[in-house]
């Protein structure tokens, strides 16, 4: 095994530092998290650590969950156990705390994150669906030649760029998650399928977001995951659910207008069919009340 | 790199590659063989470690992120009077056969009670859930963190 330099910086500034002295010698460094996904394939691509690595989960300050400006403001290296037990996530966007709370198991939770989450880029990544309705921003930095701290902030649709790539270069850091806050009459649901409870990555999942009045709803949000190569949209769900009061005959056509939204496929773990089936049914239950 | 360790209370500065997986570092450079590799890749459990009193799989941490961090495994677990009971209580209730899964299971028993000391069934098996066991069916090893915690919360009234 390869000895090579490690870093463990204490703040942001320090880290970005780092990253600012890699590019200027021409060394690329691996931004590690909790590593859960980053050990698993090291073995197939040792390759994976490039020329050093950069651990960052030190940095108190992307590891705090809180609220400004009416927006809930996540640290990247907050764990899926932090996101499962704060009381901030629960009581503003519930479906967040659950979605975190049925990742892999306690020790995979207790590591993991969810700037690792969104960074992979995976359309089974059980954080993104809701990160799609709740409108989510990445906040990006970076340092300049001087080493002044530059941001950028990129809504989450334009930061997944496909199955496993994203917008974040080699020497930024994802520093937080600034994320909406469903308002109090809003309905925010998040449902996942998959073989087992525990250690089980999902067949299928859908998030969904919005407002119920005298039967109808309005401001409807759908994102379904692992339907296609990224997290879709679901935009004939969302018309199809907007467009009069909630029906019988409205949630047998679900099934239809997720056909229309998404391209699933047949893999290891399920089939085109049963994914879309079970998208519609998920919603279903929602739109009827019933999850 | 240079990395300081802290393992079972042992303190050592190494020079490793910083990407070496910890259940190694524990393993080969501590000797500490109690800690079992199963899979290398977070499903079994086998590895099961405390890293500042959180239960983690020890084959997914790199060394360099166990600098500075207080690392128990199942050789030191037992400095803590808790793990005690939770050792007698599988003991009593059969709930070891090959051992291979035990000192992972051990740990996240452990944690688990220290998080929430009155769990029900259906904790249990969620605080169990990322440790695999190919011989006891579960059954035994839920009634002995069951009992644990009965004997635990016992222990405290009685203080
Ligand atoms: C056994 C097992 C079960 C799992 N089950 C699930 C599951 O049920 N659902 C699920 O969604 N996932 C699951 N995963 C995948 C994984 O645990 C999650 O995706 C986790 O959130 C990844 O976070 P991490 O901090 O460990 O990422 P890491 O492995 O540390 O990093 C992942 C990638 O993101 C980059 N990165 C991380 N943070 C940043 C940052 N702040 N800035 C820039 N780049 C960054 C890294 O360089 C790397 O390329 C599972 C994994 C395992 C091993
Ligand atoms: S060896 Fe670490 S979880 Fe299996
Ligand atoms: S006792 Fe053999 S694997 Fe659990």
């Amino acid at each position: 095994m390869k000895n090579m330099p490690g870093y463990f910086p204490k703040s942001l500034s320090e880290a970005l530092l780092i990253l600012k002295d890699a590019k200027e010698k021409g060394l690329k460094l691996k931004i590690a998290a909790g590593c859960t996904d980053i050990l698993p394939r090291a073995e197939s691509f040792p390759d994976i650590f490039a020329d050093g690595i950069i651990d960052i989960t030190d940095i108190e300050e992307l590891k705090s969950i809180g609220i400004k400006d009416g927006k809930l403001v996540i640290g990247s290296c907050v764990t899926h156990t932090q996101l499962a037990e704060s009381p901030i996530i629960r009581e503003k966007a519930g479906a967040l705390a659950s979605a975190a709370s049925e990742i892999g198991s306690p020790q995979i939770r207790n590591r993991g994150t969810i700037g690792g989450n969104i960074c992979n880029a995976s359309p089974v990544g059980d954080t993104l669906p809701s990160m799609y309705v709740l409108n989510a921003v990445m906040r990006i930095v970076s340092a300049d030649e001087n080493g002044c701290i530059m941001e950028r902030m990129v809504p989450v649709k334009d930061f997944i760029k496909g199955p496993g790539r994203t917008d974040i270069g080699p020497y930024e850091i994802l520093a937080g998650i600034y994320a909406e806050i469903p308002s109090e009459n809003e309905i925010f649901r998040y449902i996942r399928s998959s073989a087992r409870k525990a250690l089980a990555i999902s067949k299928s999942s859908v998030a969904f977001r919005g407002i119920k009045e005298n039967g109808r709803f309005r401001s409807v949000r759908i994102a379904l995951g692992c339907v296609g190569p990224v997290i879709k949209e679901g935009i004939a769900c969302k018309e199809l659910i907007e467009s009069g009061e909630v029906s019988d005959s409205m949630a047998d056509r679900l099934e239809e207008a997720v056909a229309k939204d998404c391209s699933p496929i047949d893999d290891l773990r399920s089939t085109k069919e049963y994914r879309s089936y079970i998208v519609s049914v998920f919603l279903k239950k929602i739109i009827m009340g019933q999850e | 790199m240079k990395i300081n360790f802290n393992i079972n209370g042992i303190k050592k500065e190494l020079d490793l590659p910083p990407q070496k997986a910890l259940c190694d570092v524990i393993r080969e450079d501590f000797g500490f063989t109690g800690t079992k590799v199963g899979c290398r890749e977070g499903e079994c459990g086998a590895c099961t470690v405390l890293m500042d009193g959180e239960n983690v799989n020890s084959c997914l941490v790199p060394a360099i992120s166990a600098d500075g961090r207080e690392i128990v495994t199942i050789e030191g677990i037992y400095s803590y009077p808790e793990a005690e009971v939770i050792r007698d209580k599988f003991m009593q209730h059969g709930a070891v056969q090959c051992g291979y899964c035990i000192p992972g299971m051990v740990i996240s028993s452990y944690a688990l009670l220290k998080k929430n000391p009155d769990p029900s069934e259906n904790d249990i098996r969620t605080g169990l859930s990322g440790n695999l066991c190919r011989c006891t069916g579960y059954r035994k090893i839920i009634e002995a963190v069951d009992a644990s915690a009965k004997e635990l919360r016992r222990k405290a009234e009685e203080k």
